[in-house]
């Protein structure tokens, strides 16, 4: 399962990362090595085997759905890049 | 190891010494600052703190960490204060409120000195993949102390606090302990509530305490530990901390050698110790029985499918949008998620991510992650098997000694393999512990680890305290 640059071209694209071509090139590369070494995982035999999503024997933790008190929006809007009064602003979407 | 503060045993009974010991921790902070343990100091807080914890003694409150002073990675929230990740796109920004963990060694009266610097996002071994740079060993500043959590680790080591806590996704406490001569506990997974600490690898992350020796480790688990309603995953693991401390062990246990865990790959020095180790605990009236974990050598590569997958995941959220790091020069919103990443994130950081995308992405969720979740099972069935012959497992912490900073920074495989005996631990979600216990020629220190069933976090820290009067604390 070699790992092609359009398949790092299209990683990248659902990552939403704008890695550079020189970085797209050795991402290439590093992840061959890398799942070159996680290949050997490829030939367990898992059969009849449940995959394991969480190690404790705990399934499903419901509350009751109560309102609790919630971040003002001040405190939200304290880390913003970039702000209105009351939202956090971005450029332009629909144009 | 030589405390530059004084003992915090000392310090619970002459609380009104707090105020002045916090400035005696400064200080040595200060004059350790080439290490480069410490990305963020609370002084004013910590000052505050100190009036505080020594004013609420005098009217008879129940404080049992008064006087412990702790140093706490930068990707664990304490409230206005840095929460930096050691990366770009959190560089600056603020917490807006503070890890359960912190709030009950708080409330205990604790006081927490400042922030430590990691691998950006607890994503490394070596403490070198930071905005900060790298944080040197105590002993020879040529060599990294281990990470992810390096800063809280030598920090620790160097004697600048008592206790410190850290993150443990794959070894991030233990590997640096290891490496730095402390104790580093990664607890059972769900023990210590993860609100409040920036998620990495959801279902592997914990909060994890250093110290100088187990009971100190102890009293910091048993505190921060417990139930926490905003952690679903904490578990209802009834916690308390007993005033006389860790018991001595009062039972002959059977400790477990697995093999897979003596064989190549592994310093012959560090070898050496964790048999030295097994004849003591032996001598001292435990049985030894030789086991096998044949799925613990498929854990780097379980480890690196699965925690990659969730960091993806995890690590959607930095968009330049609400908060972090932002490329102004962008353009359409697009441009702003693609080029906020990508400035904001460092190079290991953006590795991850691209592995964790395309083992979830279509196509490849079957072969890589769902394939990478059965085999997590079969390592935690060698170990649920093996529990069922010994009441806890011996090995050693990591194949070897402190590395040279450098060394491995180009060559990630190589770096991820530093976490070959730590990984298999976190996949489990079982306790286990790292204890210094030796040497090797270079005078560098090496770590034993004690693994036990999942909440038996107290029995393997008594096996630790078994080890430590066995060999003497180094």
């Amino acid at each position: 399962m070699a790992v092609t640059r359009e398949v790092v071209d299209h990683i990248a694209e659902l990552a939403k990362l704008g890695l550079s071509d020189e970085e797209r090139d050795r991402v290439t590369w590093e992840l061959n090595n890398i799942l070159a070494y996680i290949d050997e995982i490829m030939a367990v035999d898992t059969h009849g085997v449940e995959p394991l999503h969480h190690v404790l024997d705990m399934t499903n933790v419901f509350r009751d759905d109560v309102p609790g008190p919630c971040l003002p929006r001040e405190e939200a809007l304290k880390n913003a890049p970039d702000r209105t009064e009351e939202y956090f602003r971005v450029p332009r979407v629909i144009k | 190891m030589t405390l530059k503060i004084p003992p915090h045993q000392h310090l619970k009974n002459h609380p009104e010494e707090l105020p002045s010991a916090v400035e005696t921790c400064l200080q040595a902070i200060e004059q350790a600052k080439p290490l480069n343990a410490f990305v963020h100091l609370l002084a004013d807080r910590a000052r505050h703190k100190a009036v505080e914890v020594a004013q609420a003694t005098g009217q008879g409150e129940e404080l049992p960490l008064r006087g412990m002073i702790l140093a706490v990675k930068d990707n664990i929230a304490i409230e206005g204060t840095s929460l930096s990740c050691a990366s770009r796109i959190l560089k600056d920004f603020k917490s807006l409120f503070t890890a359960t963990a912190v709030a009950r060694l708080e409330k205990a009266g604790a006081i927490i000195i400042g922030k430590t610097n990691l691998d950006e996002f607890a994503m490394g071994s070596s403490c070198e993949n930071t905005i900060f740079g790298p944080t040197h060993h105590p002993l020879d500043w040529e060599r990294v102390p281990g990470g992810s959590s390096g800063g809280s680790a030598v920090a620790v080591a160097a004697g600048l606090v008592h206790a410190a806590l850290g993150s443990d996704t794959g070894g991030s406490v233990r590997q640096p302990a290891a490496f730095c001569g402390v104790v580093g506990l990664k607890p059972t997974y769900g023990r210590v509530s993860r609100y409040g600490l920036v998620a990495f690898g959801s279902s592997l992350d914990q909060i994890a305490p250093f110290a100088t020796n187990c009971q100190d480790a102890f009293a910091v688990l048993c505190i921060m530990g417990g139930k926490d309603e905003h952690d679903s995953t904490s578990a209802a693991y009834p916690m308390s901390y007993p005033t006389e401390g860790l018991k001595p062990l009062g039972e002959k246990l059977r400790i477990g050698l697995p093999k897979e865990y003596l064989e190549e790959g592994l310093q012959a020095e560090i070898a050496e110790v964790v048999l030295q180790v097994a004849r003591g605990l032996e001598k001292a009236g435990h049985d030894l029985v030789e086991i096998s974990l044949p799925y613990s050598k498929l854990a780097v590569g379980v480890y690196y499918i699965l925690a990659t997958a969730e960091a993806s995941s995890n690590l959607a959220r930095y968009d330049g949008a609400r908060y972090g790091f932002r490329e102004h020069s962008a353009e359409s919103l697009q441009d702003i998620y693609t080029h906020s990443r990508a400035g904001g994130f460092g190079r290991e950081v953006r590795r991850r991510i691209m592995l964790g995308t395309y083992v979830l992405s279509a196509g490849y969720y079957d072969a890589y992650y769902k394939k990478a979740q059965r085999v997590r099972r079969l390592v935690l069935g060698d170990f649920l098997d093996a529990f069922g012959k010994v009441d806890v497992i011996l090995a050693p912490t990591t194949p070897t000694t402190a590395f040279k900073i450098g060394e491995k920074i180009d060559d990630p495989l190589a770096m991820y393999l530093s976490d070959v005996y730590t990984t298999p631990a976190n996949l489990a979600g079982i306790p286990a512990v790292s204890v210094p216990a030796g040497k090797d020629t270079k005078r560098l220190p090496i770590g034993v680890q004690i693994m036990g069933p999942h909440f038996s976090d107290e029995l393997i820290l008594q096996v630790g305290c078994d080890i430590e009067r066995l060999h003497g604390r180094i």
